[in-house]
């Protein structure tokens, strides 16, 4: 066997050689000094490769780095937005009443407070209502759609089976639209 | 580093866990500043660099993609900041892809017969140094080639994927290095 590759020597010494390519190479090893010497050279090269010194980093550099990150601003939800500017607002007519001294703060407040409840009081009961027709809604469309659907089925029914078959896919693919629709519009995952 | 620990840090960061982003620095701000550092061949410099890689990391980490090893993803971001730095500077960049000499395959091997090895008399410590050297002298993209995996301890397979490379092209690239180390060693003690 002739001397060997240097690309033979470093895949030796990687350990990334078949058990057959590496008995040849030890089979050679040992009976050639030249290549012997070229492996332990480049064995050690490789060691001392391994063992360079790190550079030496800061010991504040980590804070550095987040100092100079910008942090992302985050959304902030629509409700809180809604709340945060109501509120505002409020102190800000407060503030105002209160310094164009037309009302006196403790009866401004009284008056606030007396309203407060009132349109509490109309808010519950509004939503009384509207859960009573919601109610109402689902009776009548309960009611309605056997009657709907029965008159649909044997209208489809009367077309020929083309028409059928058409109409059936046609009805799946507004189903999957507004499935699709729904999912999008309700999910709360996040995005990656 | 742990792939899947870097996955979950990442996942707290987009979430807006800062924390978990100080935590992803101090796990590679070392290995990267030990590549930027061998790259550049100015602390200073490497340190601005290393902390632009983190910042361009946090900046677009939603386009990691995490089927990618995340320390890969990484080494690509501050292996493009080192080549622009060598775009502005006018270093001459060679195309890894590009072969250097004809017998990129079968490196002849060169041995004296009788001389006793100059490498050998060196202790470790002070053939580190002279291979810090060394490094220098090489090609840049043979340079980084070497750091990531002597210094960093990237596989050949992250390496390819992080240049877009085969594995051979990559293997064969860092054994040139190697050699060429070993050549600069031995000519200049």
């Amino acid at each position: 066997m002739s001397c060997l590759k240097i690309g033979d020597l470093y895949a030796f010494l990687e350990g990334e050689l078949s058990p057959i390519q590496r008995e040849n190479i030890e089979g050679h090893l040992s009976s050639c000094p030249r290549c012997r010497e070229a492996l332990a050279e480049r064995r050690l090269l490789s060691e001392a490769a391994l063992s360079l010194p790190d550079l030496e980093i800061p010991a504040d550099f980590t804070e550095q780095v987040m100092a100079a990150i910008v942090p992302v601003r985050r959304r902030l939800p629509v409700w809180l937005i809604a709340t945060a500017a109501g509120l505002s607002s409020l102190m800000l007519l407060l503030l105002v009443a209160v310094i164009s001294g037309e009302e006196n703060l403790l009866t401004l407040l009284a008056r606030l407070n007396h309203s407060f409840w009132g349109y509490a009081k109309n808010a519950v009961v509004l939503g009384a209502k509207l859960l009573t027709l919601l109610s109402l809604t689902e009776k009548v469309l309960g009611s309605l759609s056997q009657p709907i659907f029965k008159g649909l089925s044997v209208l489809t029914s009367l077309l020929r089976p083309g028409g059928q078959v058409f109409l059936m896919i046609f009805a799946l693919v507004v189903f999957v639209m507004l499935f699709y629709f729904l999912s999008k519009k309700l999910m709360m995952g996040e995005k990656t | 580093m742990n792939e899947e620990k870097d996955k979950v840090l990442v996942k707290r960061t987009l979430r807006g866990d800062t924390k978990a982003f100080e935590m992803i620095i101090r796990n590679y701000q070392q290995s990267l500043l030990n590549y930027i550092g061998r790259m550049v061949g100015e602390r200073e410099l490497a340190l601005d660099f290393t902390q632009e890689v983190f910042i361009k990391a946090y900046a677009s980490l939603r386009s990691f993609e995490p089927q990618y090893k995340f320390s890969t993803w990484l080494f690509k971001i501050a292996s493009n900041l080192v080549i622009d730095h060598w775009r502005k500077k006018k270093i001459p960049t060679l195309s890894i892809s590009e072969p250097l000499t004809d017998d990129s395959d079968g490196l002849t091997l060169e041995i004296p017969d009788e001389k006793p090895s100059i490498i050998r008399k060196l202790e470790l410590a002070e053939l580190g140094k002279r291979i810090d050297w060394a490094l220098g002298q090489i090609p840049t993209a043979l340079r980084e080639l070497f750091v990531w995996r002597h210094v960093n301890g990237l596989s050949y397979e992250e390496m390819a994927e992080i240049k877009n490379l085969p594995v051979g092209t990559v293997k064969n690239r860092v054994y040139q290095a190697k050699e060429m180390i070993r050549r600069l060693l031995e000519t200049k003690p």
